[in-house]
């Protein structure tokens, strides 16, 4: 064993030299314009199209990518395997298209990100495709290699009506990957809104107490001290908050969130606004944002919200809520499917609403949100013999399984026996707790094919999340398959919040920088965001007199925001 | 005073001593020595020198898609820009502190129940303890972070025990230096267990007919313990107290980072969670690498510092 | 005798009882990640559980247990543990012998000393360990996870300063018997080390079963992932800054139960195999005493 082991160890050390000598030769990056080209650099598309007749290669063509296997499409029918299923099965049988898996990893600790950025280190040759969802950061990583092509003209080519209308809607959402004018990956579109707030309020306290929902910033308080006061969850004891949050990211959040305090006075903290002079301002150093944190001090002095408001996110200042301690709390309209189910768990009778963001004293309202519809890009390789397989794939999809009319082939889902089954009478299942024998060789979870794509939910048409939900609180009935399946998921509260949501549309506040870290932001950011969230937190508790926040301001643009905010604007007017 | 002059002559009997081993070294003598050690030097030599290539980076502007030959040399530019930050110095300074004490007092403790245990009679008694006290090693620090923010925030149990006593709430995560303390105290809760062992392992190896021999002469059973049990544990003592030293810049960023916010930052941003959210979020390697790579050179400064006190003082070689 | 005199005495009640409460403390926390483990996830997720499990169910362990990859990440794991363990305690007990030699005896020990000792303090970084792997062709192989940490200078210095404990007659007279270096060292110095190469050979295979970075790095199949890795790509963390959750993905958030579960799961088998060393502890002195 000693021997053999020395053996190898001898033999290894003598490659490794080769190899490292001969790869560091090797890896030399072959390409370096990438980002310079802009968009007529569509290559050899006269060859690609001969090869696609009805909808499909008439020679299947291989599209090789890398994988992070993320929760939903991990769950696999016995046999089979992210590199061979139900689903590159058929995109091999439909469209010619036969997907290959470089590697595989599960995404777990930004496992994917994390050899994503490993591959471009180490100057390994690119797949394909490259699809990645996540930090801004690793796109830009992505952009820079110079390894993948601008896509604006197979986008005008190839992309159906269906992909280019999601795309039009708003037309800034090229802007975080347009270089020099060139559109660097294909964005994956995802449902609109659904990122925008509602006040959620326990509609059973409001009964209990005789209340009415707030309207106003006033009210609010009102209520929060009567929430705070008046026992609502009857143990006896003054146990009970007003405001369920947690600010240990940040002070704009997506749920816990309590940006609208400072929307009520009309800035948004943690991103750049437009300005009544035309020009990007940051949010957080507005005026406007000492006197939201004055009021924040109030609250948290009154206890309407924790003492540990600052040790929290997002997820555990929710708890508050779920737990049955705080009465209201600000986030998307799907928290009826995740986390308040916990909420009708833990405290039998509670009830819940969504009202509409409140206004502040001078009848201002502000929450964030109105962000183009994006979710995740799509890179491709600029030596891809097929650059335009992907758009015909995604096609496919938005065609497909985007939103099937009633009758069509896919009005049922992705395949039988993975995402459905038919019960003898014709009507479909998806639960394998009661059907086990209608879904072999899965256990528990049913497989969802569609979660397997390469755009990671196969196609999302932005509009058509709200228009069903407005359509369904309106008392629609409803006809397709996609209204039907929202219909039988969703509860009536979700619903519902989302009519709120469209009907305050109008008070979204988006962050108008799109585009990548600035020269100085670089070398700053971290500086001048310590500065924001420790002065901040320090104000809301006390630990600073409510005028450090002018020194903060003063700092803050001498620290470097002031030049951050100039090339800010230098950008803003470029694209404007 | 007498120290100092005794100095020279120390040297140089230490000098001649060299002289005097040089020429007793015989190859004939120490070859298969020679031979135990070639596993591990190659194996270090692929698998510890080879990626040391990578400390390149730090006087580079590394980018990925240019590698590491690639790379503008940008030569000190990294350093420059740490020195010159404007919150290095708070950020070392806390680094110093709370390592600097995490150093001290995860040495003292893990010896002092080493010499507790030592006393206990009761076999199973004493492999109970030693086992319970090792599990708290074992909980990661996002598990234990989210425990602590829990027990320790303002309706935690701790604080409602300090509150039922009169003595009133304390702010352990959300005052800076509370803060320090906290991750202090639960940085050794979480590890003495774990390195006690080391400690327990070195005591196993005292020969019981000592204690005999000592109680025959009357010792009480506390100069044993000074005589007989510290004895036995001080070199080990001495040697992971120097390691450790190496890490003297390492705060323990698992645990800092699951435990702070904005409220402590003046008193427990610490170099890692610092060059976490300066470098490592945006995929600036080469920064990173500047300030591992300086971190590193404290450390071996002061290793070196120890070992050579150690061995002038008190003739003694820690490695 | 000693333990008879009043104060010892009150020496020993009070230490038991401080260690007793040192134990309390330890265990305290384990007991409430255990209550969450074995509790519905709603009351889990509402930070709702004390010492006490509240809807008491398996559900957390069952979810891991079932999965297909369990076992076969089980096996991994073991095998990377005792391979590892294996080929690191070989490497370092021969080299810290060596090195444990007087310098008089042995001058380049100090070479090799500072050799080893450096690497402890500066490394590469990620990027050049991860071209190194994927240029010898380990991705994918056992030894990426084996070789790169089989070398632990700490625990190398420290049987090494367990080696310089050993009496100096003993090697002297088994070296005047004829013995070589290597006789010396299997017949003399290891089962006379019995204590610390138990501690070393703990603290390995503690590393090795705890590591899972590595595996997501350099492990390419999934489904050849070791426990420690395989644990960790169970639950799948959500970043909801962009996301727009799908209803199916939300439904399979309650994680706090799992995360718990998975915490003995992973502990288990080390806390089997701890008690189980201590008795190398125990045995060692008897050996010890014997040969004096």
């Amino acid at each position: 064993m000693k021997k053999l082991l020395s053996i190898l160890i001898v033999l290894s050390m003598a490659l490794a030299i080769a190899a490292c000598s001969g790869s560091n030769n090797g890896n030399k990056p072959a390409n370096t314009g990438g980002n310079t080209g802009g968009d007529d650099a569509a290559p050899s598309n006269a060859a690609a199209e001969e090869g696609f007749k009805d909808g499909k290669y008439t020679t299947p063509v291989t599209l090789s990518t890398v994988w992070g296997l993320n929760q939903n499409g991990s769950v696999f029918k016995e046999g089979e395997t992210i590199e061979d299923n139900v689903h590159t099965r058929l995109i091999k049988e439909r469209l010619g298209i036969d997907i290959k898996y470089d590697w595989v990893v599960t995404n777990t600790n930004d496992a994917y990100k994390t050899k994503l950025r490993l591959m471009l280190s180490s100057g390994e040759e690119m797949p394909d495709v490259v699809v990645y969802r996540g930090d801004l950061e690793t796109v830009n990583m992505l952009i820079d290699s110079g390894q993948f092509m601008p896509v604006g003209d197979l986008v005008d080519q190839y992309a159906n009506e269906t992909y280019k209308a999601g795309l039009d809607l708003d037309p800034t959402i090229w802007l975080p990957i347009t270089r020099d004018g060139g559109k660097m990956a294909l964005p994956i579109l995802d449902y609109a809104y659904n990122a925008d707030h509602v006040m959620w309020i326990r509609e059973d306290w409001l009964e209990k107490l005789n209340l009415k929902a707030p309207a106003t910033i006033d009210e609010m308080e009102t209520v929060m001290d009567a929430f705070v006061k008046g026992d609502p969850d009857g143990d006896g004891s003054a146990n009970t908050l007003g405001l369920a949050t947690g600010f240990k990211n940040g002070f704009s959040n997506w749920m816990t969130d309590i940006g609208f305090v400072f929307g009520a006075f009309g800035t948004m903290p943690g991103q750049w606004n437009l300005s009544a002079d035309g020009k990007l301002e940051h949010g957080s150093i507005n005026p406007a944002a000492k006197q939201a944190l004055g009021k924040l001090k109030e609250w948290l002095d009154k206890g309407y919200i924790s003492q540990d408001s600052a040790l929290l996110d997002e997820s555990t200042g929710a708890e508050l809520f779920t737990k049955g301690k705080a009465g209201i709390v600000f986030g998307p309209n799907w928290l009826p499917a995740w986390p308040f189910p916990d909420l009708l768990n833990n405290v039998p009778g509670a009830k819940y609403k969504a009202y509409p963001v409140p206004a502040g004293p001078d009848g201002k309202i502000g929450s964030a949100g109105g962000n183009p519809p994006a979710n995740g890009y799509v890179f491709i390789n600029k030596n891809s013999e097929h650059p335009e397989a992907i758009l015909h794939y995604y096609n496919w999809f938005f065609d497909h399984m985007a939103n099937p009319q009633p009758g069509s082939e896919f009005e049922k889902g992705f395949a039988e026996g993975y995402d459905y089954a038919t019960l003898p009478d014709g009507s479909i299942t998806a639960d394998i707790a009661k059907y086990p024998e209608l879904f072999p060789g899965l256990k528990d979870q049913t497989a969802p094919p569609l979660y397997y794509t390469l755009t990671y939910e196969g196609a999302r048409i932005p509009t058509l999340y709200a228009e069903t939900h407005v359509k369904l609180a309106g008392g629609a009935e409803p006809a397709t398959p996609y209204e039907k399946q929202e219909f039988n998921t969703r509860l009536k509260e979700n619903t519902d919040a989302m009519k709120v949501v469209m009907d305050q549309q109008d008070i979204r506040m988006k962050n108008y920088y799109m585009g990548p870290l600035t020269e100085t932001m670089q070398s700053k950011n971290e500086l001048l965001n310590k500065l924001l969230n420790e002065t901040f937190s320090k104000i809301i508790y006390g630990q600073q007199p409510v005028d450090a926040f002018d020194a903060m301001v003063g700092n803050w643009k001498k620290s470097g925001g002031e030049q951050i905010k100039m090339e800010v604007n230098e950008w803003y007017n470029s694209v404007k | 005073m007498e120290s100092a002059i005794n100095e020279p002559l120390k040297q140089s009997t230490s000098q001649a001593n060299k002289q005097l081993n040089r020429s007793r070294e015989k190859w004939s003598r120490t070859w298969p020595l020679h031979l135990m050690l070639l596993p591990a030097a190659i194996a270090t030599f692929i698998f510890a020198y080879v990626p040391m290539s990578g400390l390149i980076m730090a006087f580079q502007d590394f980018k990925p898609y240019d590698g590491m030959l690639g790379s503008k040399f940008i030569g000190m530019e990294h350093f420059r820009f740490m020195f010159e930050y404007p919150d290095s110095k708070q950020v070392i300074w806390n680094t110093l502190i709370i390592s600097g004490l995490k150093i001290v007092f995860g040495l003292i403790v893990p010896f002092v129940f080493a010499i507790l245990l030592n006393e206990v009679r009761k076999m199973l008694f004493k492999r109970v303890v030693q086992t319970l006290v090792y599990l708290p090693h074992f909980i990661s620090w996002v598990i234990l972070g989210a425990i602590l923010t829990d027990m320790l925030g303002s309706e935690g149990v701790v604080n409602q025990v300090l509150n039922g006593l009169g003595i009133g709430a304390i702010p352990w995560l959300m005052e800076g230096d509370w803060f320090r303390f906290t991750v202090v105290v639960s940085d050794i809760w979480q590890n003495f267990g774990f390195n006690t062992i080391v400690f327990l392992a070195a005591l196993s190896g005292v020969n019981p007919s000592l204690y005999e021999a000592a109680e025959v002469d009357g010792a009480t059973r506390w100069k044993q313990t000074i005589h007989i049990t510290m004895p036995a544990m001080i070199p080990i003592a001495v040697v992971v107290g120097t390691l450790s030293l190496g890490n003297i810049l390492n705060g323990g960023f698992d645990q800092i980072f699951n435990l702070y916010n904005s409220l402590v930052y003046d008193k427990g941003d610490i170099i890692d969670t610092f060059v976490y959210r300066t470098a490592i979020l945006n995929g600036q390697y080469s920064f990173g690498t500047a300030v591992g790579l300086f971190k590193s050179l404290i450390g071996l400064i002061l290793i070196v510092f120890s070992y050579r006190l150690a061995f002038k003082y008190a003739g003694y070689r820690i490695f | 005798m000693y333990h008879k005199s009043a104060g010892y005495r009150t020496f020993s009640v009070f230490n038991y009882l401080l260690l007793t409460l040192i134990c309390v403390s330890c265990i305290l926390p384990l007991i409430h990640i255990l209550a969450v483990s074995f509790s519905a996830s709603s009351p889990a997720n509402a930070n709702l559980v004390g010492l006490w499990p509240i809807g008491f169910n398996w559900d957390a362990y069952a979810k891991t247990l079932n999965n297909d990859n369990f076992h076969n990440a089980m096996l991994v794991g073991v095998e990377r543990t005792l391979l590892g363990t294996a080929v690191g305690m070989a490497l370092m007990i021969l080299a810290g012998y060596a090195l444990s030699k007087d310098n008089g005896m042995f001058r380049s020990r100090s070479v090799y000393t500072w050799y080893f000792l450096f690497t402890m303090l500066f490394s590469g970084g990620i990027v050049p360990a991860y071209m190194l792997i994927r240029n010898l062709d380990l991705m994918n192989t056992i030894w990426a996870l084996v070789l790169p940490g089989a070398v632990n200078v700490f625990n190398m210095v420290l049987l090494m300063n367990f080696f310089r404990a050993v009496p100096k007659e003993l090697e002297e007279a088994s070296l005047i018997d004829g013995a070589g270096q290597f006789r010396t060292l299997w017949s003399i110095y290891l089962p006379i080390s019995m204590p610390a190469l138990a501690t070393i050979s703990l603290f390995t295979m503690v590393t090795h079963w705890n590591s899972w970075f590595d595996g997501l790095l350099y492990i390419t199949d999934y489904r050849k992932y070791p426990l420690s890795t395989f644990l960790q790509t169970i639950i799948v963390q959500q970043d909801f800054n962009k996301i727009n959750p799908d209803i199916n993905e939300l439904k399979n958030i309650s994680q706090r139960t799992v995360k718990s579960a998975q915490i003995f799961i992973g502990t288990l088998p080390i806390l089997i195999v701890y008690p189980f060393l201590q008795r190398f502890f125990v045995k060692g002195i008897i050996l010890g005493a014997v040969k004096e």
